[in-house]
């Protein structure tokens, strides 16, 4: 019994419409056991012509989904229900190469052995218990994150756009104890082909017109700049209007744009001069993505405020604004709260993804594979003519095509491999587990190109 | 201890004014500091821990699933979060759900459906878009919930929040249907029975009043159910007693005992109105999550157990009556099934430090002067009886305190 098998006995799959056999076509596709070397995948070309087929008991699911959920995900067709490593497996047992990384967020793998171990050990203890006492994880926690960045002081909540939340209320509270005579600067600027979520406050500083404006009025006050575009920037930052400046270090969502020094540094010079703050979003590239812990330690430029979420528990719901003691000061009891964040399970287990992470060697490791990864793909890649341009730092790596991406999309995930889109959804996102492995890169790498032709296909 | 609070002090952003103590363990109703003192827990996370510490059947599923898969977005379908969508509906007046993280998220959720129904709606130009909720209510701290929760203190240090909304005296249905008949209404946010504000039950009269005030005006209803849903009141939706179906309810707090989550609720009328790319969220609808919520679920469905609640409310609620209301300082004990809150003329907070002096950890609610008493719905009736009795011997402490 192979790996696959035996570690679906352990842990069956519930639903009953779950295939217990593999169809003998399949079988071929499902990898041995990762302690071994995987067998070649079966003839890419094939795998990449043939329809991956989907079973009655992935067809229910997806019915039910769109019987059942709320319609605002235009999904993938694919039903996960493992994951090992960077493996994930869906219903019909059929094995993907994982370069989404649940978006980013398991930088360590599904099933890393140490933090499900720190898992189960929390969750014997207590795994709840609101902010009304202390707990210790969560300052543990804090700690951890402060000792290892610009930040004082930690607030926890439980996404990214609930960090980008705190973040905007430490911005606007700092500004009124700052200007105590009633003329605080209230306004935001961000950048365009920004994401900082979907809440409506982060909402109002996300710059894609269409996840707004059939919300209208969310919160007022905010300013879209181009990014990279340090004259506009300055000017609406001298405005004395702003209370802060929100941008990610490395755009994620809005297509793999990393930021140049000259920006940030502008960007925190002028915000000095005026008075306003200045957030690194690195909910996307922070924690190692980008080969360094803080995608801005790169560029030497240090933020008044830094929000973090994905990553950091390895899949489970958190998110920090971490900030300096300038603007924690400013804040009061009861100024914000969150009943989960903060939360001793969750907490436990970002200790234990950190300390991985923070583990001599392990960022080198992503920096090393991450320009492997960029050579591969611009080796194999760079001959086809829609391949405008292959970008990124560490392991958040973009193709630019100058078509949509989503023909090539599909064709990965009928090959085995499954990735992301970003942009205006001509960049193929890249965001593999940062464990990722040099021949699971080269995997990825020789089944993208197999698949350009798909591009032709939808072109044609 | 006071090098966990030294800490805190030091690495936390100050938001919390928090109890004096370290919780480290918990089992069932107690809970256990860093000094291996145990608490009657009272409080349950804030309502959260539904099942108490360390539900084994919870656990294992839980166990399981981490086994299994925790997290893989919403790219592609994963399985736990369809079954427990399912589960909600089929439990529901809903036809569908959204998944988030919290309540507040939530209430994020049911404030952007609620606009984008209503532009939907009105497609020539005029849709509403304001909201109306009600005095001492509470459903968040983002911007948007925020923007709907009455307390000024919490609001005011960050205008401007969302604009758009209007505060009611809580009950009072000539005022709200005034609103409502404005036409400017998106939707109308109330929770059936408020917590943060203060233990506050809704009559039947004002939310049937609201429902149809609502449906005259083409507003939604939105039930917040964070606090007072999943079994709270001793029924599975706190809405249920009144007979009164709202368009939108949100849930989080108890639904994974533990983890965070929250949903929103929909009808189909108003999950007709969002498209694709119009919501989303990363964490929201995990496997991991959704697995626990199921298990919780199970639990909280079974035959009997909200009979349990309801019977075990009558009973706690009996027992302070008779045991506190000597007290001059007592105005009120009030509540449904077990979320129970004791209204004092002064604030509580002596009584609360006293109790947790004692072993008891409860909570406050309301303008400080209530407290909230929600302990998790498997507490025993022997629980309740300690509990009751340790307030009574604490309240000499609001003695001290005004003397």
């Amino acid at each position: 019994m192979n790996s696959l098998q035996s570690f679906l006995a352990v842990a069956p799959v519930k639903p009953a419409a779950a295939a217990a056999r593999l169809p003998s076509s399949r079988r071929a596709r499902v990898s041995a056991c990762l302690a071994t070397p995987a067998p070649a995948p079966t003839t890419p070309a094939a795998a990449a012509s043939a329809r991956r087929e989907l079973s009655a008991a992935s067809r229910a699911v997806m019915a039910d989904e769109a019987k059942y959920i709320v319609g605002t995900y235009k999904r993938a067709q694919v039903v996960f229900v493992a994951g090992r490593g960077c493996k994930l497996y869906d219903i019909d047992e059929r094995e993907y190469l994982d370069m989404a990384a649940g978006i980013a967020v398991n930088a360590l793998g599904h099933g890393d052995p140490d933090v499900d171990a720190a898992a189960a050990d929390q969750r014997g203890r207590l795994v709840h218990a609101s902010n009304v006492g202390y707990t210790v994880p969560q300052v543990e926690l804090a700690k951890r994150l402060v000792e290892a960045s610009f930040a004082d002081r930690a607030f926890f909540a439980n996404s990214g756009t609930e960090a980008n939340e705190a973040a905007i209320k430490f911005a606007r509270k700092y500004q009124r104890v700052a200007h105590p005579n009633g003329d605080a600067p209230t306004e935001f600027m961000s950048f365009t082909n920004c994401f900082h979520g979907r809440t409506i406050g982060s909402l109002a500083l996300t710059s894609k017109v269409q996840y707004r404006e059939p919300f209208e009025p969310v919160m007022p006050g905010s300013t879209f700049v181009e990014y990279g575009n340090l004259e506009e920037a300055k000017k609406v930052i001298q405005s004395g209007k702003i209370a802060a400046v929100f941008v990610e270090p490395v755009q994620g969502e809005g297509g793999i744009h990393s930021a140049t020094k000259e920006f940030l540094q502008g960007l925190r010079d002028a915000c000095d001069e005026a008075g306003a703050l200045l957030v690194f979003d690195e909910v996307q590239c922070g924690l190692g993505r980008t080969g360094y812990l803080w995608a801005h330690e790169v560029y030497g430029v240090v933020p008044d405020i830094m929000t973090l979420a994905k990553p950091l528990a390895n899949g489970l719901p958190i998110g920090v604004a971490l900030v300096t003691e300038k603007v924690a000061a400013a804040i009061n009891y009861g100024d914000h709260g969150t009943t989960f964040g903060g939360g001793p399970f969750v907490c436990h287990a970002a200790l234990a993804t950190l300390d991985k992470i923070q583990k001599p060697g392990f960022l080198a490791e992503v920096t090393k594979k991450g320009e492997y990864f960029k050579q591969l793909l611009k080796t194999k890649l760079s001959g086809n003519p829609h391949v405008k341009e292959i970008r990124g730092a560490g392991l958040i790596v973009g193709i630019e095509l100058d078509v949509p991406a989503g023909p090539l999309v599909d064709a990965c995930l009928n090959a085995g491999v499954f990735l992301l889109t970003a942009g205006k959804g001509n960049v193929v996102r890249l965001v593999p587990a940062l464990i990722v492995s040099e021949k699971e890169l080269e995997q990825a790498a020789e089944v993208i190109r197999e698949c350009l032709p798909a591009l032709e296909a939808s072109t044609s």
